[in-house]
């Protein structure tokens, strides 16, 4: 009795888990919605919208006019529809230089109502602040600043500004005109910045180009650093486990101290070929160049 | 125009729910009775050990434009258990915010229960429950609510070392009021909602 009840239970409630997962009465309802805000005097445009599946896009134009374009959802009985989205309309807020965007949404079912999907056209110029939770974002053909914070989503972002971004476990490829912090998790980062880099990152793969050097971090994945430019500061890059590999500009003046604790070493620059931990000057010597890793291995190779 | 997903796609989810509302029903049907049959005169761990906490997650989907929409469920609980059949307790306590249109909504919520549970073998606790979930949610620049909601499960607990449960759990949740949240979103009232889960609890 005992051992065909076991072999009973195990097959019929998994059956059981997997039968169920419905929702009865109630489906996605969407709604489209448009606004403009065409006044002037801010220069910072903010937004919080979690878990758009549809994702957040924002474009850069020349026009002086903020233009949003979202899809309103609502988790509704089909029946009640068309009384969802009475009342549910964009709304831009000005407090001192920054806009806010976000839906006024009135009746019974305001409670209902998030983003699906928003695009925007907004002025190239102008600072971003963005916090979209476990959303995809394209952010493209803009020259200011942006701060966002993404969660699991994707970030593919391209600036003529300086980014600030945090994301948990998404992918990030950004191209900024100046500086970019990074804070990220498992997912990869691939940067290409025009002034220093602080990129960190615990499991991600990171690529990064940057004439200027800075800080790269990461606890268990690989680091690929390219210095493009051969005035580039002091940079310092830090690994655990993954493969570490820095590529110089031929010929560039530097000090370069490269150590793993337990991880290969191959060294071929300005005349070293070295399979061990170097902690000297490079064509003379110039800013130091640390490069640090306690299993992963340590390539630093001039191009 | 209001688009619903019935606009896509409906051809596709219409069977699969069907066939999913059979397998249930069958199933329920199936479980019930073993729940009801005769239990085991071998000894009661859960009375050995009365007071049980743990930690559970359940998941559950709704029809959606592209695709299904996920809805998850984290959280505590606790429970005592009374006699040889019955135990009771608040289970599904749960903290968060969810991200409306107009905001981020915070809410908190717990499910005072009832449970009749018999073992089948002092390994293998089978269990059904009665509960009303409770849930208050503030904040998104909009008025405080209270959510109430039925709740009825099925369950099986695989007792490990006479301490420790591992347990799996199919709940029917019926949303009385106006809204209820269930990360990431709320749900409208009259929503009833078939969720699967697990947990993991401790007892002493």
């Amino acid at each position: 009795m005992a051992f065909r009840s076991l072999i009973a239970i195990s097959v019929l409630t998994p059956a059981l888990a997997l039968a169920s997962g419905c929702t009865f009465f109630v489906e996605e309802m969407t709604q489209e919605r448009t606004a403009t805000f065409t006044e002037g005097g801010w220069s910072s445009f903010a937004i919080v919208a979690d878990s758009m599946t549809g994702g957040l896009n924002v474009k850069g134009t020349a026009d002086s006019v903020l233009k949003a374009d979202a899809t309103v959802a609502a988790l509704m009985n089909p029946s009640q529809a068309d009384n969802a989205f009475t009342g549910a309309n964009l709304v831009f807020q000005k407090n001192g230089s920054v806009l806010n965007l976000s839906a006024s949404a009135g009746g019974d079912f305001a409670e209902l109502l998030y983003f699906q999907r928003l695009r925007i056209e907004a002025p190239a110029t102008v600072d971003l602040d963005l916090s979209v939770d476990n959303t995809n974002v394209v952010i493209s053909d803009m020259a200011g600043n942006i701060t966002a914070k993404t969660g699991s989503g994707s970030a593919k972002i391209t600036t003529g500004g300086s980014i600030d971004l945090t994301t948990s476990s998404g992918t990030v490829i950004a191209s900024v005109g100046f500086k970019a912090t990074v804070r990220g998790g498992a997912g990869s980062i691939n940067v290409t910045a025009g002034s220093i880099v602080d990129v960190r990152s615990t499991a991600g793969a990171i690529v990064i180009d940057t004439p200027q050097g800075g800080s790269v971090h990461s606890d268990t994945g690989t680091i690929d650093l390219r210095l493009d430019s051969p005035n580039f500061g002091a940079t310092t890059v830090d690994g655990t486990s993954g493969e570490v590999i820095v590529r110089l500009p031929k010929g560039s003046q530097y000090d370069l101290d490269a150590f793993s604790a337990t991880g290969l070493i191959d060294i071929q620059v300005g005349g070293l070929l070295l399979s061990e931990p170097y902690n000297g000057p490079v064509n003379g010597g110039g800013p130091l160049v640390k490069i640090t890793t306690t299993s992963g291995s340590v390539i630093v190779i001039a191009e | 125009m209001v688009h619903t997903s019935r606009d896509k796609k409906s051809a596709q989810t219409a069977p699969s729910r069907t066939a999913r509302v059979g397998l249930f029903a069958a199933s329920a049907l199936l479980l019930s009775g073993l729940i009801w049959a005769p239990a085991t005169a071998e000894a009661n761990a859960a009375r050995q050990r009365p007071l049980e906490f743990g930690f559970a997650t359940s998941f559950s989907t709704v029809a959606a434009d592209d695709d299904r929409l996920w809805l998850y469920v984290p959280s505590f609980h606790g429970g005592y258990t009374l006699s040889d059949e019955l135990s009771v307790g608040v289970q599904r306590i749960t903290w968060g915010t969810n991200a409306l249109a107009t905001g981020e909504r915070s809410m908190f919520g717990a499910t005072p229960y009832i449970e009749r549970y018999m073992f089948l073998n002092p390994s293998m606790q089978l269990y059904g429950q009665l509960g009303l979930a409770w849930q208050t949610r503030s904040g998104a620049n909009l008025e405080s609510a209270m959510g109430l909601a039925l709740s009825a499960s099925v369950g099986a607990r695989h007792w490990i070392a006479r301490r420790f449960t591992l347990g799996y759990v199919v709940r029917a949740f019926d949303v009385l009021t106006d809204g209820y949240a269930m990360c990431p979103r709320v749900l409208p009232g009259g929503a009833l909602v078939f969720s699967g889960g697990f947990s993991l609890e401790f007892h002493i």
